[in-house]
């Protein structure tokens, strides 16, 4: 800070301190001033020494008292109590300093102050308008850039919803949106859609994480954006591992077959990351539909449905959507979703088909067959249903429910006659397997309906997985132990470890229906000697399955197989056709 | 309408902002009409308000001041206001005419404020930031460009604070910000405390809570742990008046106690 010189003659620097500091202080906290204490007092001491000089010069001219009053504001003395305490101070101590009496200067001071105060305020009222003026500009600026950030991130937020981040692809969101835009406006007649599924993908996340399986799937998305730009077809990601191709007006099944070859081709080239090659493969289903009437939901839904064709049939697959194939799946599906309920409403029934022993044609038993009695398709055999119960878990109380009702009816009939037919009831595997649960059901259905253990018989299915599950074995050996008669069912339609049969604790080997079918009175040819003497080299009774005719009879009975099932002695039935079948036999027999 | 919560603040001049009230309060002309009739009515209840200003302002002087003496040629001074008078950019470069400074700041009309004003000088920057997002700030491309962070760095946290409710965890996002400068480093805060407040702090706080920014009310006490391990400078944490003075005690030094303020600076060991 530069302090003027003291105008000579008048007064030292001394006083003009003293007033300067006597003004810094009248004013101290009337306005924020930027600086330093010492600072402030040098500048008002720069002032008052001007201030001084024009109050003593010689002619008197006020008027450079405005631009000090202007100066005062612009070093920051800008506040209305600033100029009411800076007049009273100088009133009182400018008149002293100059050597004179307030008196006798009075009118130069009060026009000096005047002078003082027209550039003060004159000062003030242009900062607070161009103060006020910089505050609307920054407004209207900061308004502006608040809508353009706004925009951008509206942009951002409208990309990032529509598009996936991983791949920068547009989402399913975006693709739904295409193909109902395609839907509505029409232009293209067909339309097929191109679902991939990436298989290989799990397998590399689970292996190696995810951020190589990230890795993976960032370079095949590449590879496929690549072939579809060249294609011109538009792409998206899915979800997971599926992206999904659309292409407008495809040239015949050939064209598709050939884009679908050339996307398999791309992306079953390995992935080289630095350390590792990750093998690719992928599966796609292709749908192709007219426009016309087209429901994007439907078409995507067959387009999943035909990816997982594609994948069932192996790696590297591509399937074109069946529409006689979808709609067995679809009416496969609504059966599972029946079975539950119609459990519930006990819509499961049995029939009952005799066992007979060939000796003397007698019905030592009755194998029971469920049949469902559907409320919409009427009478289903367990073809139907049977394998969707296992697949839907459903087969576990469904099984429970018929072995209740058969051994409830092979008690009554054991009521009826002395030599009573064991009743026959298959167990699936999943049943096996529960096979704690399998246990308490039989025994306390024993219990409970008071059946002889030996009038059951449970039949299982001849299946690879039984001799290597020592679970399954146990349950076997404990359902034995209970005195209930075990038969392998189906015998020699499937893989069969022989070895393993001798130590199965079972009763009879239910020789399978296609033997008898295959077997003609020329042949030379036949198992079926062969499989009766397996039977009784176990000790085990040999059953027919399967007999039609008095020639099957008479050929089984020569060789020495001891029971048959089949149409010719008798087709399944209701449990009333059977009673009186029974009530027939005693009478004969008495 | 619904603002996308990824959408910067509006901007609207009906609602006072603690920026422009703060300019009022230092006899600025950069306020609205709404902020003045809020002025007006703290002005009511608390007189001193314009006072604490600034005591407050004239502490960020000194503060500045001296950290350009140290040495410090970089700052970052968040909640910056409405450049009013004596800038942090303006005080540093009178020691150091390298210095660098990054003003944040929350309100978009002040940012823009601070960008006109130093349009065309190199080194220096205004972006709009929150402190309650330290880490959006830290890594802005701005910051990043203007603030070496393996060089020691000055953080001006000024009058900001009582503007973080608790809620927001400030001691979470102070401790964040001091984890991102290098030993060295300075730390400069002031806080408005409740202590020596002799007026209606509710009735401050609830008007207050009318502004883009509610106050939060804490002590000295409270204020203390936000230098985490930082080691305050003489004369440590104290009324913002008190702090390393350029005056003997005067008018100012007595309305010390009154001034409602702590000040204080720490240097990262
Ligand atoms: C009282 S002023 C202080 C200005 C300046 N630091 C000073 O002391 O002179 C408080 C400033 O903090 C800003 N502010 C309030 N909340 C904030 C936040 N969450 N993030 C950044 N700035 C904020 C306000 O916009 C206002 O400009």
């Amino acid at each position: 800070m530069i302090v003027e010189p003291a105008p000579r003659g008048f007064t030292d620097g001394s006083h003009i301190t003293r007033v300067a500091r006597a003004w810094a202080r009248a004013i101290a906290g009337a306005s924020y001033v930027p600086m330093a204490h010492v600072d402030i007092e040098l500048r008002l001491a720069g002032f008052t020494t001007r201030l001084l000089r024009v109050l003593t010069g010689q002619p008197f001219d006020p008027s450079p008292a405005t631009q000090i009053g202007v100066e005062l504001v612009e070093a920051h003395f800008a506040s209305p109590e600033t100029l009411g305490h800076t007049i009273s101070v100088l009133a009182d101590r400018l008149p002293p300093l100059a050597g004179t009496s307030l008196d006798s200067s009075g009118r130069r001071v009060m026009r000096l102050l005047s002078a003082l105060s027209v550039g003060y305020t004159r000062g003030l009222r242009e900062r607070t308008l161009d103060e006020q003026e910089s505050i609307r500009q920054a407004t209207v600026l900061a308004q502006l850039q608040t809508e353009h950030a706004l925009r951008e991130s509206q942009e951002a937020f409208r990309h990032a919803a529509v598009h996936d981040q991983l791949t920068g692809l547009p989402n399913r969101i975006f693709f739904e949106k295409q193909l109902a835009d395609l839907i509505e406006n029409g232009g293209a007649h067909h339309v097929a859609i191109c679902f991939i599924g990436i298989t290989s993908l799990q397998a590399i996340t689970d292996r190696f994480g995810h951020v190589l399986g990230d890795k993976a799937l960032t370079v095949t998305a590449d590879r496929l954006r690549t072939l579809a730009r060249s294609l011109g077809h538009p792409l998206a990601r899915f979800a997971g591992d599926q992206f999904v191709m659309l292409i407008e007006d495809p040239a015949g099944t050939p064209h598709l077959a050939g884009v679908a070859d050339q996307i398999i081709a791309t992306l079953s080239t390995p992935v080289h990351t630095d350390r590792h090659l990750l093998p690719m493969s992928a599966s796609i289903g292709l749908v192709d539909r007219p426009i016309a009437g087209m429901d994007a939901n439907d078409v995507m839904r067959a387009a999943g449905m035909t990816l997982q064709w594609a994948k069932a049939e192996g790696t590297n697959r591509w399937q074109l959507f069946d529409q006689a194939r979808s709609d067995r799946e679809i009416a496969k599906h609504a059966l599972t979703a029946d079975l539950a309920g119609g459990i519930d409403r006990d819509e499961f029934f049995l029939e009952y088909q005799p066992l007979v022993r060939l000796e003397d044609r007698a019905v030592i038993g009755v194998e029971a067959l469920v049949r469902w009695h559907h409320p919409r398709l009427g009478r289903l055999n367990p073809g139907r249903f049977i394998d969707l119960a296992e697949e839907s878990g459903q087969i576990v109380r469904l099984g429970g429910r018929l072995l209740d009702k058969a051994c409830r009816q092979a008690r009554e009939w054991a009521k009826l006659t002395d030599s009573p037919p064991y009743v026959s009831v298959n167990v699936a595997v999943p049943q096996l397997r529960d096979g704690a649960g399998l246990l308490r059901t039989v025994d306390n259905l024993l219990q409970e309906v008071g059946l002889a253990p030996e009038l059951l018989q449970l039949e299982i299915t001849e299946s690879a997985s039984i001799p290597d599950d020592p679970q399954l074995r146990r349950t076997l050996d404990d359902i034995a132990g209970l005195g209930v008669r075990l038969a392998l069912d189906d015998f020699g339609s499937g893989y069969s470890n022989l070895g393993y049969l001798q130590n199965l604790p079972v009763n009879q080997l239910k020789i399978d229906m296609q033997f008898v079918r295959d077997w003609k009175p020329s042949s030379t040819k036949s198992l079926l000697p062969s499989l009766v003497k397996l039977a009784h080299d176990l000790r085990l009774s040999a059953l027919a399955e399967g007999v039609e005719t008095l020639q099957q009879a008479e050929y089984l009975e020569s060789i020495g197989c001891d029971h048959v099932q089949g149409y010719y002695f008798g087709k399944p039935q209701a449990a009333s056709s059977i009673t009186s079948l029974l009530l027939e036999w005693s009478a004969e027999e008495l | 309408m619904d603002r996308p919560e990824w959408a910067p603040p509006g901007i609207d001049v009906e609602r006072p902002s603690a920026a422009r009230l703060y300019d009022y309060f230092l006899g600025g002309s950069h306020n609205f009409a709404a902020d003045r009739a809020m002025a007006q009515q703290l002005l009511a209840t608390a007189p001193d308000i314009p006072l604490i200003a600034q005591a407050n302002r004239a502490f960020l002087r000194r503060a500045v001041h001296m950290l350009a003496e140290s040495g410090i040629r970089q700052f970052l001074d968040i909640g910056s206001g409405i450049p009013t008078l004596g800038n942090v950019h303006e005080v540093a470069r009178e020691v150091a005419p390298d210095a660098r400074v990054v003003y944040v700041d929350l309100d978009p009309v002040a940012v823009a404020h601070s960008s006109v004003l130093i349009r065309g000088q190199e080194g220096i920057a205004a972006i709009q930031g929150d402190v309650r997002k330290p880490g959006d700030i830290l890594h802005h491309e701005t910051v990043r460009e203007l603030i070496d962070f393996t060089e020691p760095v000055a953080l001006l946290v000024i009058a900001l604070l009582q503007f973080v409710r608790d809620e927001d965890d400030p001691a979470g996002i102070m401790a964040q910000l001091r984890g991102a400068l290098p030993s060295g480093s300075y730390l400069a805060i002031s806080h408005g405390v409740v202590d020596g407040w002799r007026h209606d702090k509710e009735m401050v706080k609830s008007l207050y809570s009318r502004t883009t920014t509610p106050a939060a009310s804490r002590t000295r006490a409270e204020v203390v742990p936000f230098f985490g391990d930082f080691e305050l400078v003489d004369p440590g944490l104290v009324w913002v008046t008190q702090w390393r003075p350029d005056q003997p005690s005067n008018i100012d030094g007595i309305k010390a106690a009154k001034s409602a303020v702590v000040a204080g600076v720490g240097r990262k060991p």
